[in-house]
This record gives structure tokens, sequence and C-alpha cells, in this order.
């Protein structure tokens, strides 16, 4: 059952004990919506990149405030690590991102614990599967895109790759999102490359995308990747399939 | 304290599509100073531009609408100056964009509301829908002997108000415009209330439903469409087959969410339904503009 407060409700994934929180749908104006969900590595692997984490989640978020479809757009933004309970922790749930304060709302990431990449990877998609039914019961339409960006492989995920793989085909064979594109970004993962196109390949991942080492030119070059991606899927809405602009590469 | 929300949608049939016709339904709904207004024009396919006809009746419309509309005066006088600017609006706009009375002919329906109560006004064909917060929803259809309603533009010129009146027999006294008036209560079937007949003057007049201040207390929407509503059709075959009319005021009345685009909702909401199971949505073009009233006990709740 969800929790509520004046502005947003806590759900569960399914009854997976995977949370998220999203807007009341009673607030949402609009008779469609983009859901895009960002889940960024906060493992320890990453330590001494946890201001350019910062600056990558609310650089994303400050160019959609500039998306011609920002009426319609609604981001859910969350950290990844062992270190917290399921492997997420939200630092918010699906909102307009014209509700955003990319310069307050985004703390600096810790960078500790290992990397659950499943839990990411369900809490991402299974977040957006279960708002969309919310959504799709008050007669709103959706569709979506899930940005996961790591640096590392799974080491301790509560999720399995069936589950994973389970909440990508429900997206889109379920009728619950017009349609979902899943993307995961590796950075500094050269290591992991081969387990990362893997892992894409067993749970149906669209695109994996390796970004290289992550500096400060690479992140401007992932935040404008991932604004141009979700614009794309945002102006895809309507056409009954996702968008055909997303690019492969960085 | 009542308060207004509006919204509209309107979207093209398939038939328009398959014949490369633009979508000749206009609709627009707003709110200003405690009144609220929603329109609906529905342009003739047999006639040439009337895509853009419509969008100029509905404009002109909106234009007389809110440099009319004053607490000042009886609504009855509101009401006349309203037609005689949609008149003059409408058909300044036309000559100055050199649009023939071909382009014009596009039916019009309109409705005004204030905490003091309102109107709708009809001239032509289409349908109007009152629906109460007990759940009850009384229905009116609008419909033209030989499915010619009257249009505004033909009485632009002479001719072509002729030829509308000959049209029709040239008698003015004669019932040439027909009100089927049904209820549906919450959980039981649809029942007719009556049927009224319009001589030719009254409908080119334009037939109006009162709104009465006391009726604001239990009305919760009033919702206006063009003849496109009839016309869902809800066959996956090549036959066609369309959704009874009342049925889908039924349909297109009931909103999940009544915030912001609670009527696009619900409208994109059944034409996906209907696709679902093949069907090709409306036929015809349909646009709808609905009035939602909103009581709250006292001010700023």
């Amino acid at each position: 059952m969800p929790r509520l407060d004046e502005e947003n409700f806590q759900g569960n994934i399914g009854g997976t004990g995977f949370g998220y929180s999203g807007t009341r749908i009673e607030r949402l104006d609009a008779s469609e919506y983009t859901l895009a969900a960002i889940l960024a590595d906060d493992t320890g692997s990453l330590d001494g990149f946890g201001d350019m984490m910062r600056e990558l989640v609310a650089g994303s978020a400050e160019a959609l405030c500039y998306s011609p479809r920002k009426e319609n757009l609604l981001l859910r933004v969350a950290k990844f690590s062992t270190r917290y309970n399921k492997g997420v922790d939200e630092i918010h749930g699906f909102k307009p991102v014209l509700s955003i304060d990319p310069k307050n709302d985004y703390p600096v990431f810790d960078t500790d614990g290992l990397t659950p990449l499943y839990d990411a990877a369900f809490s991402a998609v299974g977040s957006m599967n279960a708002y969309a039914e919310e959504l799709n019961k008050n007669y709103y339409t959706a569709n979506g895109i899930a940005i996961i960006i790591t640096d590392g492989g799974d080491n301790r995920s509560t999720a399995t790759m069936k589950m994973v793989r389970d909440e990508i085909k429900k997206a889109v064979s379920g009728e619950i999102l017009e349609s979902m594109i899943t993307v995961l970004i590796g950075i500094n993962a050269k290591q992991c490359k081969d387990d990362l196109e893997k892992f894409k390949d067993e749970v149906g991942i669209d695109f994996y995308i390796d970004a290289g080492d992550f500096t400060p030119s690479r992140l401007a070059k992932i935040v404008g990747w991932i604004s141009q991606s979700v614009n794309s899927q945002a102006q895809a809405k309507g056409t009954g399939g996702p968008s055909q602009n997303v690019n492969a590469t960085i | 304290m009542i308060k207004f929300f509006t919204d509209h949608f309107f979207c093209i049939g398939s038939d328009h599509v398959n014949k490369n016709i633009p979508c000749q339904d206009y609709c627009t709904s707003g709110t200003f100073d405690d009144i609220a207004y929603a329109i609906v024009s529905d342009g003739c396919s047999g006639g040439d531009n009337t895509d853009v006809g419509s969008r100029v009746i509905t404009l002109a419309t909106a234009k007389a609408i809110k440099e009319n509309l004053s607490f000042d005066k009886p609504i009855d006088e509101i009401e006349q100056d309203i037609n005689i600017h949609q008149r003059v609006f409408s058909k300044d706009i036309a000559n100055s964009l050199n649009l023939s009375v071909n382009d014009m002919i596009a039916t019009c329906i309109y409705s005004f509301i204030s905490p003091s109560g309102g109107k709708v006004n009809i001239k032509g064909d289409g349908v109007v829908a009152f629906k109460y917060k007990n759940g009850d929803i009384v229905m009116h259809k609008f419909s033209w002997e030989e499915n010619a309603p009257f249009y505004i533009a033909q009485t632009f010129d002479r001719n072509s108000l002729n030829n509308f009146l000959k049209r029709h027999n040239n008698n003015l006294d004669g019932l040439r415009l027909e009100e089927e008036i049904w209820i549906k209560k919450p959980g039981k079937d649809f029942e007719e209330i009556e049927t009224k007949k319009y001589s030719l003057r009254d409908g080119i007049r334009g037939v109006t439903i009162n709104i009465e201040e006391k009726d604001l207390l239990d009305l919760e929407f009033i919702g206006i469409f063009s003849d496109g509503i009839e016309q869902m059709n809800q066959s996956t075959s090549g036959v066609l087959d369309f959704v009874d009319w009342k049925n889908m005021v039924e349909k297109l009345l009931y909103f999940p969410q009544k915030n912001g685009e609670f009527a696009k909702r619900t409208i994109v909401f059944e034409i996906k339904t209907n696709a679902k199971k093949g069907s090709k949505g409306f036929c015809d073009d349909m646009s709808c503009s609905i009035i939602r009233i909103e009581h709250t006990s006292r001010e700023g709740e």
C-alpha cells in the first residue's frame, strides 16, 4: 500500500521490498509523460570521484530543464552501493524536471561499498513499471528511459538477473509503457567491459556504452548524451515505439 | 465558493486520414475572472478549407465571449451580444483572410458559465451533456433533417442563405432540427426524457440551454461535443459498427483524475482502448470541450 504525503507517494516494486517514490498522480496535469530514471554508482571503486558523480546527475537534471518536452518529463535519481538497504538509495523519486533544484537537490556521493548492479537495474526498470502502472490506472500514458551508470560488474545484489530480465520484458509486453529504452554506461570500466556487455545481453538491456575514463571532459559528454537521449525518447512519445535517435556511443 | 476548470481536445477521424483531408474540427476552452467557456466547431467536409473555418469560428466566438461577458448585464442580454459579435468577428476575419463562405461553413456550440449561471448555445449539430455530482448524466443530441445543419457563415451572403433555406424547403416554420434528451443514472439503463423539434427559424437563431444558478450546486461537468462522438467505430472488420453515442458520452465524461488535461486523457484512453481491439477509432473528426465545476465550502479551501 503506498504511503502518502502531500507531494509524493511511496510505492513498492511488486512486493519485492524494493521501493520508489513519485509525485502524486493528482498533481500531474499533462496527459502523457516520459519517465527517466538515472541510477548512479556510489561504490568504493569510485573513491575520489564523488564530486564528479554529483556533477553528472545534477548536470543531467539541469540540462533536462531546457528540454522542449520539459513539461512532460519526470525524473528519478538514485545511488547504488551494497551499503544501502536493497542496494539503492533514492535521492528523489519521479518528479517534474521543472521542480528540481540542481544546485541543492543532489548531495556529493560518498563512494563506499561494493557494486549491486542487478539491484540498480531492477530498481531503475521496476520503479518505472510500477509508477507507469499507477499512471495507466488514471488514464495517463508514458514511455521510459532507464540509465545505469557504473564502473564495475555486480558484486552482491539482492535482485537476480532473472528479476531484471522479467521487468524489462514487462515494460513493453505488459503494455505498461509505450516504449522503454535501457542503457548501461560504463565509466572507468575497461577491465569489466566484457562482464558488463554480457550482463547487458543476458537481461536484454538495449545499449552498453563504454564512456571511457571518468574525466571532467568525459563528464560533460556523458551529461550531453543523457540529456539528448532523454529528449529523443520524450519526443518519440506518441509514436508507439522507442526513439530511433539514441546514439550507441558517447 | 465555486471554481471552474476547463479542458478540450480534438482528433482527426479515420475517414479524413483515408481521404487525405485535414481535421476539420476545432475546439477551445478557458477561464477568466470567475468565468469559464467552452467551444467546439465542426467544419463541413463538403466545404473547402473548413479546417480554417472551424478555427476562425471558434476563436471568433472565444473573442466574442471574452469581450461581452460582464456581471453587470442580464445573462440573456449577454448571450445576444455574444451571438452578434460571434457573427461579426467571424465575418470580419473571413473577409480579412479572403475566405469564402465555403471555407467557413462550420457548426458552433459554445457554453459560458459564471457563479450566477450560464448558457449553452447550439448553432448546427452536436451533443451537449451535463454530469452531476451524484453521477447522473443528462445528454442532448442535436441533429438536422437531410444531415444539413445550419452554419453561421450561411448568413454571410444572400445566396448562401437562400441555398440553405431551399435545402429545407424554404419553410421557416418547418420542423427541421431535432433534440433528443436522455438521462443516465448510475447503475441504470439510458432513459429517454423527450424529443423536441425546432423550426428552421429557431435553428437559425440557435438553440439555448439555460444553466440556472441553483443548477450549479449539483452540476460537476458541462460537456460539449461535435457529432463525431457518434462515430466511434468498434468494428475490427471492414464493417462499420459505431458505439452508441450515449455510451460514448458516458465514457468521455469519466475522469479518474480531474486536474490538468483531464478531458484529453480520457479521450486518448478511449481511442487507444478501442485501437487495442483493432478498431480505427473515430471515423469522423471529434472535438470536445469540458467545463468542470468545483465547489469549496470556504474561500481558500
